[in-house]
């Protein structure tokens, strides 16, 4: 990580940013379609902020689409610099009702980003917005990371020009924070065969 | 020696595309009761790999280079190890049985004799079971460069598939120890008490470093099970009404 990086003062915005809304009606939710996923940069000056049962948090909050089939969402949560910011979900009723909580422990950790798929089945139906918001109890925790850097050198050698490109391991530490960057997809729950599958994973001798 | 420098070679420079992930969805699936999971095939050894070995950039000639270099750091290693042989595919077998028992389902054995090593099947058949199971793993110690620390390293290829229809109900990458990037794989981290400096110190450790193997295949076949958790959904149904 680039030592001029630096890491953003969640706290200070969020003690400085407004309350938007006093009810889960009062949200303006972003609509969410299976062709384009959504993105936000939780914690910026555009970012909403509001009072949950664990504090005041920044928070993205999505409208599904339409259901049709059952679909799969897919909330994946990447660092800004090393901050990560970990969802608690809300799932609401077209009423904006919770209907459902997911916490943030049921998050997968892994490659230094964290994520969680969930379905909405026939049965879930009703569930129509999603707020996405972190607990303040788990702010500051840590996580590890591992990545490889690479820098590409080029040699001359006569009218020939090599790039020999050199790698290196940083080592990150990944601190819960309170703004970070969220990415949400939904796609429609379509199963492959085994028939129409490549079966590319040949296994890398790794 | 030569044929394996060259096979090593060749996989190093073929790297192809992973196919898609697909989640297992425990709702729309309620009909997956029983399932037969196909024996892996055993890995032959524990190989010894540098990720971005300098040699990979200078063609083929450098290819071979680093192939050598890999296959003698290899070679160093089984040695180090040859007092003990482990039958990594039986043990993963063992727990991922005991793991998917406890997730609620009915599961059988089944050993394909004629199994190819590192690829799925093209065909399930021979059990009266409501989906089959393939799963197939590398065991290695991984390098990112060579200067980096040796990591332990168990990669798990998985996919679900049903019986009768032949859907992939579920396929996913695990990924334990070195934290590799192909594919997008769940990644389990290893101990920090399991890296070593080079690998004369590898070696050094001789059947000890086999441990953190041992433990990571369990964690790998663990997280399948986990991933075909089929209270999954219902657990967090009953959280959040707990919470209102």
């Amino acid at each position: 990580m680039p030592a001029c990086q630096q890491a953003i003062n969640y706290k200070e915005k969020l003690v400085t940013a407004k309350d938007c809304c006093k009810t889960y009606a009062d949200i303006r939710f972003k609509k969410l379609d299976f062709k384009d996923p959504l993105s936000q940069q939780v914690g910026d000056e555009e970012s909403p902020a509001m009072s949950f049962p664990e504090g005041k948090s920044f928070f993205m909050a999505i409208e599904f689409p339409e259901f049709k089939i059952p679909f799969e969402i897919n909330i994946e949560s990447l660092p800004t610099y090393n901050q990560l910011f970990v969802p608690t979900l809300l799932l609401l009723d077209r009423q904006y009702r919770v209907v459902r909580r997911i916490e943030d422990s049921s998050f997968q950790y892994s490659n230094g980003k964290t994520s969680y798929k969930f379905f909405i089945n026939y049965e879930d139906k009703n569930i129509h917005y999603m707020v996405v918001y972190t607990r303040s109890g788990i702010i500051g925790k840590t996580n590890h990371s591992v990545t490889t850097q690479q820098a590409t050198i080029p040699i001359f050698a006569g009218a020939y020009v090599i790039n020999y490109t050199t790698h290196s391991e940083v080592k990150n530490k990944i601190k819960n924070a309170r703004g970070g960057n969220l990415n949400v997809v939904a796609k429609e729950y379509k199963l492959r065969n085994i028939s129409d599958d490549p079966n590319r994973d040949h296994s890398p001798d790794f | 020696m030569l044929k394996k420098i060259t096979v090593i070679a060749v996989v190093m420079l073929l790297f192809g595309c992973a196919n898609p992930k697909q989640s297992f969805n425990p709702a729309a699936n309620k009909h997956i009761q029983s399932i037969a999971v196909l024996t892996p095939v055993n890995p032959k050894e524990i190989s010894v790999h540098v990720i971005h070995h300098p040699g990979m950039q200078f063609g083929l000639v450098g290819g071979l280079i680093a192939a050598a270099d890999i296959a003698s750091k290899t070679n160093q290693y089984q040695e180090a190890i040859a007092a003990v042989k482990i039958n990594w595919a039986e043990r993963a077998q063992a727990r991922i049985l005991l793991s998917l028992e406890k997730a609620g389902y009915k599961v059988t054995s089944l050993s394909i004799p004629s199994r190819e090593p590192g690829k799925f099947q093209e065909e399930y058949e021979g059990a009266q079971v409501d989906a089959y199971l393939d799963y197939y793993f590398n065991i290695s110690y991984a390098a990112t460069t060579p200067t980096s620390d040796y990591t332990p390293s168990i990669f798990l290829f998985a996919r679900l598939v049903d019986a009768k229809t032949k859907a992939i109900l579920y396929e996913d990458r695990i990924a334990y120890g070195y934290q590799h990037k192909y594919g997008d794989p769940v990644h389990i981290p290893s101990s920090n008490v399991y890296l070593y400096n080079n690998i004369d110190i590898l070696c050094e450790q001789g059947i000890k470093s086999l441990e953190p193997l041992k433990e990571g295949i369990h964690h790998a076949v663990d997280k399948v099970a986990v991933h075909l958790n089929k209270g999954l959904g219902v657990r967090i149904d009953k959280q959040a009404k707990a919470a209102q």
